[in-house]
């Protein structure tokens, strides 16, 4: 059997690059990607590992439909960085499952989130930066940022809605905890700008409060 | 060695091939050897600015499909002879370039000349790929308005991404009357989201959009507060340190006549 390119693994410094070819139809790329995850199951066995797509740009939701084909035949629970470059970074974590609830490691990401980049992680994120206005960071736990939150930053994506969204200095676009999306009046933003005040954000009844982190 | 620049913005209507074609006249004033490319395919301006539309003969396209010899496409400019500008093609699209033919474009360029300045299309795609492959450093062009901000952030993202380590800023059409009635977003304002270091600060002047339609770019015009703005980037392009111009020194005619009356006294 002539042997199949259109999808290689390679062991990166970063952990694992999916390399694509670039000239192969999307749906070409899904079933070797499938078939080759099968044969080689034990290569993504239970490691914690970063992952990246390399080789062909792909849409956002293709790129979430061969996300899901990793989810579906490997145990891995996976998160994803979008990159700029056309590439995008999976961080993948194992999740041991813990009374229903997720609790996997949190990412840490060090540096700020421009527009245009976007976190997306199954468990607590901590952002060492500014998360900017166009930036987003999706989170099925907590999400706590040394900076200040200017996107759309989403804790308890999952529906948790003990999960609480922390910054040094809070003036998003909007927030959302859970199912639960407040925006923040432009007054509010303005008020906040030059202030460091470390706060978080919480759920309490059906609404979304914001106090101090000091008390 | 000469240096690859690129003028970047995200957002159109900035004044990307404003810069560009100042910081050229500025650095060939300055005595260096300089190549303007416009990289704006299909939606050609850097030779209308320039005033040289009617020399064009060979284009970028051209060159990179070999139909004619690098020399033959550099346009030399009527000013400064050692200015030149290499044009977009106007009949062909972004897709007629590849980011490696850029590369190996720049790479030539940068064995003759001082300093090779692209002008970057607006948005993201392809254009701006092209643009910026060959780039040692870029140049942000933004405006004191969240929109061009928010688009000047998404850029210097892409540029971080493509390993542009050298990223600086240039803050345009900035307006000192509106900043100190608070109508306008300050300097701190932008700096503060952007978290890059500032190359200039260039107020918003009439002279921009005259010289601009004449192809005379401002900063050879010594009365032009823009022009005194870019020729002082352009020192700090060369490694000069210039100090930023205080914006209330160039406030229009109210702070000229303080200033005449001062030294009057």
């Amino acid at each position: 059997m002539q042997k199949d390119n259109t999808v290689i693994f390679k062991g990166g410094k970063n952990g694992i690059v999916i390399i694509m070819d670039e000239a192969a139809m999307y749906e070409k790329i899904a079933e070797s990607l499938r078939a080759k995850i099968r044969s080689a199951h034990k290569f993504f066995a239970g490691a914690t590992t970063t992952i990246s797509f390399k080789g062909k740009e792909l849409t956002e939701s293709e790129l979430l439909a061969l996300v899901e084909i990793i989810n579906a035949e490997t145990d891995l629970s996976i998160s994803f960085i979008e990159d700029l470059t056309g590439t995008f970074e999976v961080a993948a974590a194992k999740a041991p499952r813990k009374s229903g609830k997720a609790a996997v490691d949190p990412y840490f990401h060090k540096g700020g989130l421009r527009s245009g980049q976007a976190i997306n992680h199954n468990g607590s994120v901590v952002v060492l930066g500014d998360v900017n206005a166009g930036a987003e960071v999706v989170a099925t736990g907590s999400v706590v940022v040394f900076g200040a939150i200017r996107g759309m930053v989403h804790a308890g994506a999952g529906g948790d809605r003990t999960t609480f969204v922390c910054a040094t200095s809070m003036q998003p676009i909007q927030l959302r905890i859970a199912d639960i999306i407040t925006y923040f009046p432009r007054e509010v933003i303005m008020e906040n700008k030059n202030k460091i005040d470390p706060v978080y954000a919480f759920v309490k009844g059906e609404e979304i409060y914001v106090a101090p982190v000091a008390n | 060695m000469g240096e690859v620049i690129v003028i970047t913005s995200g957002k159109g209507g900035v004044g990307k091939t404003t810069t560009s074609a100042n910081l050229g006249c500025g650095l060939a004033a300055a005595g260096k050897n300089v190549v303007l490319i416009d990289a704006d395919i299909g939606l050609r301006n850097l030779d209308v600015v320039m005033g040289l539309e009617n020399r064009i003969v060979y284009d970028l396209v051209d060159v990179v499909e070999g139909k004619c010899r690098l020399k033959q496409a550099l346009i030399k400019d009527k000013r400064y002879p050692n200015l030149y500008l290499l044009a977009a093609a106007q009949t062909k699209d972004k897709s007629a370039v590849s980011p490696e033919q850029m590369v190996k474009l720049c790479d030539t360029l940068r064995e003759e000349h001082d300093y090779i300045l692209i002008d970057c299309p607006a948005g993201i795609e392809q254009g701006f790929k092209n643009a910026i492959a060959g780039a040692d450093r870029a140049v942000v062009v933004a405006t004191p308005e969240v929109s061009s901000v928010r688009d000047a952030d998404r850029i210097v993202g892409l540029l971080e991404a493509a390993e542009i380590k050298n990223i600086r800023l240039i803050l345009n059409r900035l307006r000192p009357d509106m900043i100190k009635r608070g109508e306008m977003m300050t300097i701190d304002d932008v700096v503060d989201i952007l978290a890059i270091e500032v190359l200039g600060l260039v107020p918003d002047d009439e002279s921009v959009v005259m010289s601009t339609n004449r192809g005379e770019p401002a900063v050879a015009d010594e009365n032009s507060r823009a022009g005194q703005a870019f020729r002082n980037i352009t020192q700090r392009i060369m490694g000069h340190d210039v100090p930023i111009i205080d914006l209330d020194e160039v406030g229009g005619f109210r702070a000229w006549l303080k200033k005449t009356f001062r030294k009057g006294n």
